[in-house]
């Protein structure tokens, strides 16, 4: 395995897992399939497909993007006035942010979520966590995150701060949480780097 | 373009082709370390050049945008973790470093932290004496004072009410500021030059004596000839896509200090061919500051996103304290106030879909405190380096740090509940939550590992620390690089253990110091 998950250790270099270990790596032989090789080849551009929302991704694959947004609605509070992931752009700004950062990060995460995809069958749970029905994929994230395993651990807590991050700064959140936004509610002013990224996913800067 | 004229600051768009830029000393890094020395040695009259990997965001560009400016000042978007993805590893990448995105809390070094470093680590030329001149100066550069009334949020007076119900000794925390409107957003950037960061002063102050500042320039690799480094090749950044461009710069340069940072100056120079062999320290002796924090909901409005973060602290445990046996007994971190944004606190809530929303749902009344753990002088990490360069953090939570973090978290419980929080929730993925004093019991069964605690790491220290030679050290007193006559170091990475206190003014009287020894270098 040539890529790692979010920012974590070769599997070679984590020692004591015995059975689960095992079948995390079992598991993991299943992904090439369905993120078109780019896990087990250890490549990271993205497919040429658009992401779940029609538009161009820069860092994600299709399939990956739609993990992250099975992540995303199974993580955001569904009542109180709270938007959905897709209205507040978290698929969109997870691509974005993954876009700009050091490759390394980039072919982690992106990773982290092939497993994260293919991770449900080690809980017992028949398809692939994007297929899982709501209740199931939040039993699926809390297993990860109490799990012994520490790459299981770090995989679905890191995706799922990131997501929580880009979901609660986005401004549409902020009605329901009571948040009166940043002083003086000034308007946001893009940078460089978030102008290129629109340019190029053909959005409206 | 040519871009060499003194006393600006160029950027990417300046710089359109290859060229040498030649300067007396070329200063790798503009945050605490790389501002000061750069400035220090300006103003005595040197020809010095800056580079700086990220951005120049200038306050005009800033906006509060907790994800906009986040991507602007921060490295990698605060989305590096270290090797185990337990760690958020926080760091800045802008003209100015972390200062721009820093509390601005500026501790001088504790008397006890620089007699260790004398004694263990055989660190000369930095007591308390030696300091002080710096410190003096700065408190006035940078109008350093202690937090006063008005600065004290709700979730600060609760925290020194706290403290004083429990006997915990505890000050208003010194604070760089000049004229602070309360906006509370110190870590998006101060657009209200307030807060005084490098960005504001020293990098300014530098350019006003003639130094140039070269942003979007990545430095890549040092040009030596025996004990002598002649020349640094770097590359252009190209800010929008924030990759290197292939622009090459060459520069030329009596002296070459290194201030990347303590995640980036180790790997800087292990990058370097050959020297990882000859300086078999680079790397070790890794120390992050980890934080471990407590949400609490209230019934009153406590708003945590607004005023400065941390006026109050509280100090009774920055040291830990053992039995006459050795064993642990409490202590070793300090307690502060938390203070997020929206995002980064829905970011470190532990719970998912509509249990987070009855979370969120009620901000304005969830508090929080936040512990920086003074880690342990044995259970210090190691700086490798990643398949692209870039820094990979080894971290090993020994038992003595495990038994830190698991004392904070109960203390920080033991506050917020004196001072009338309903219900608390430890930020970890096990998202333990406590009802009431009686539930702090449950913390002994709390496991404290890697990914377990929802942690971030804003104070790198060591990778290049200060001793006697080559082989328990990086750099000697003079923070020359062994085995180099002109190559410095001056940043967060030569301190041989964290500082136990926030470490930026303790960077800026090092680079005092270092900055007079590369001007008896220069002659």
């Amino acid at each position: 395995m040539k890529q790692q998950a979010a920012g974590l250790p070769a599997f070679s270099e984590l020692d004591g897992w015995g059975l689960a270990r095992r079948r995390v790596v079992r598991a993991l032989a299943l992904v090439p399939t369905a993120v078109g090789g780019s896990f087990a080849l250890g490549a990271c551009s993205a497919d040429d497909a658009p992401g779940p929302d029609g538009r161009p991704l820069l860092a994600l694959s299709a399939a990956q993007a739609r993990t992250l947004e099975a992540v995303a609605d199974a993580v955001v509070p569904t009542t109180g006035g709270f938007p959905s992931a897709r209205a507040a752009d978290v698929m969109r700004r997870f691509d974005e942010e993954l876009s700009l950062v050091s490759p390394s990060i980039r072919d982690d995460l992106k990773a982290a979520l092939g497993v994260l995809e293919y991770l449900p069958s080690l809980y017992g749970h028949f398809g692939r966590f994007s297929h899982l029905d709501r209740s199931a994929q939040q039993a699926v994230l809390q297993q990860m995150c109490g799990s012994r395993v520490e790459l299981l651990r770090a995989i679905g807590s890191n995706v799922r701060i990131l997501v929580q991050f880009f979901y609660f700064a986005h401004p549409k959140t902020w009605a329901a949480t009571g948040y009166d936004g940043p002083f003086g509610r000034l308007p946001e002013r893009m940078d460089d780097q978030r102008r290129w990224y629109a340019e190029h996913t053909g959005a409206s800067a | 373009m040519s871009a060499q004229k003194p006393g600006r600051i160029y950027q990417w768009k300046d710089l359109t082709q290859a060229q040498t830029i030649r300067a007396e000393v070329c200063v790798i890094g503009s945050g605490c370390g790389g501002a000061t020395m750069a400035r220090q040695l300006a103003m005595a009259g040197h020809d010095v050049i800056v580079l700086e990997r990220g951005g120049y965001y200038p306050e005009s560009t800033f906006d509060q945008s907790e994800l906009g400016m986040n991507g602007k000042l921060s490295a990698d978007r605060s989305m590096r973790a270290s090797a185990d993805g337990g760690t958020l590893l926080l760091s800045g990448n802008n003209v100015g470093g972390a200062s721009v995105h820093y509390w601005a809390d500026s501790y001088r070094t504790p008397e006890d932290r620089l007699q260790l470093w004398a004694d263990r680590y055989a660190v000369s030329g930095h007591d308390a004496a030696a300091l002080a001149p710096a410190w003096d100066e700065i408190t006035t550069t940078l109008n350093v004072h202690p937090a006063t009334e008005e600065y004290h949020n709700r979730m600060n007076q609760l925290l020194r009410s706290g403290a004083e119900q429990l006997g915990w000794e505890g000050k208003p925390v010194p604070q760089a500021r000049k004229g602070c409107v309360k906006s509370g957003h110190c870590m998006q950037g101060c657009m209200y030059r307030a807060k005084q960061s490098q960005l504001v002063t020293h990098i300014p102050q530098a350019v006003a004596h003639g130094a140039r500042v070269y942003a979007d320039v990545e430095a890549r690799e040092l040009v030596w000839e025996g004990g002598k480094v002649k020349a640094l090749q770097a590359r252009v950044v190209h800010r929008p896509s924030n990759r290197a461009s292939d622009i090459a710069l060459t520069i030329e340069a009596k002296a070459f200090a290194l201030a990347a940072g303590g995640y980036y100056s180790a790997p800087f120079l292990m990058r370097q061919e050959g020297l990882q062999s000859r300086l078999p320290m680079l790397g070790k002796q890794f120390g992050m500051n980890p934080t471990a924090m407590v949400h609490g909901l209230y019934d009153e409005d406590i708003v945590l996103w607004r005023n400065i973060p941390a006026a109050f602290g509280v100090e009774h445990f920055r040291l830990a304290k053992f039995d006459d046996a050795g064993a642990y007994v409490e202590g070793g971190y300090l307690l502060m106030a938390n203070q997020i944004q929206p995002g980064l606190l829905g970011s470190m809530m532990p719970v998912m879909g509509d249990e987070l929303g009855q979370w969120m749902a009620q901000l304005p009344r969830i508090g929080g405190t936040i512990a920086w753990i003074d880690d342990p002088a044995d259970e210090l990490g190691e700086l490798t380096l990643a398949k692209d360069g870039t820094p990979k953090v080894h971290y090993p939570y020994g038992p003595l740090t495990q038994a830190i973090l698991r004392d904070t978290i109960k203390k920080q419980a033991q506050l917020q509940f004196a001072v009338g929080a309903r219900k608390l929730l430890v930020a970890g993925a096990d998202a333990l939550q406590l009802n009431s004093t009686a539930d702090i019991g449950k913390i002994d069964q709390l496991p404290i590992r890697a990914g377990g605690l929802f942690m971030a790491a804003p104070h790198p220290s060591g990778g290049c620390v200060m001793g006697r030679d080559a082989r328990d050290s990086v750099t000697d007193s003079s923070h020359r690089v062994h085995g180099f006559d002109n190559l410095f170091v001056a940043d967060s990475s030569v301190f041989p253990t964290p500082v136990s206190v926030d470490p930026s003014f303790t960077i800026m009287a090092f680079s005092y110091v270092a900055a007079e020894h590369v001007r008896q270098q220069l002659g």
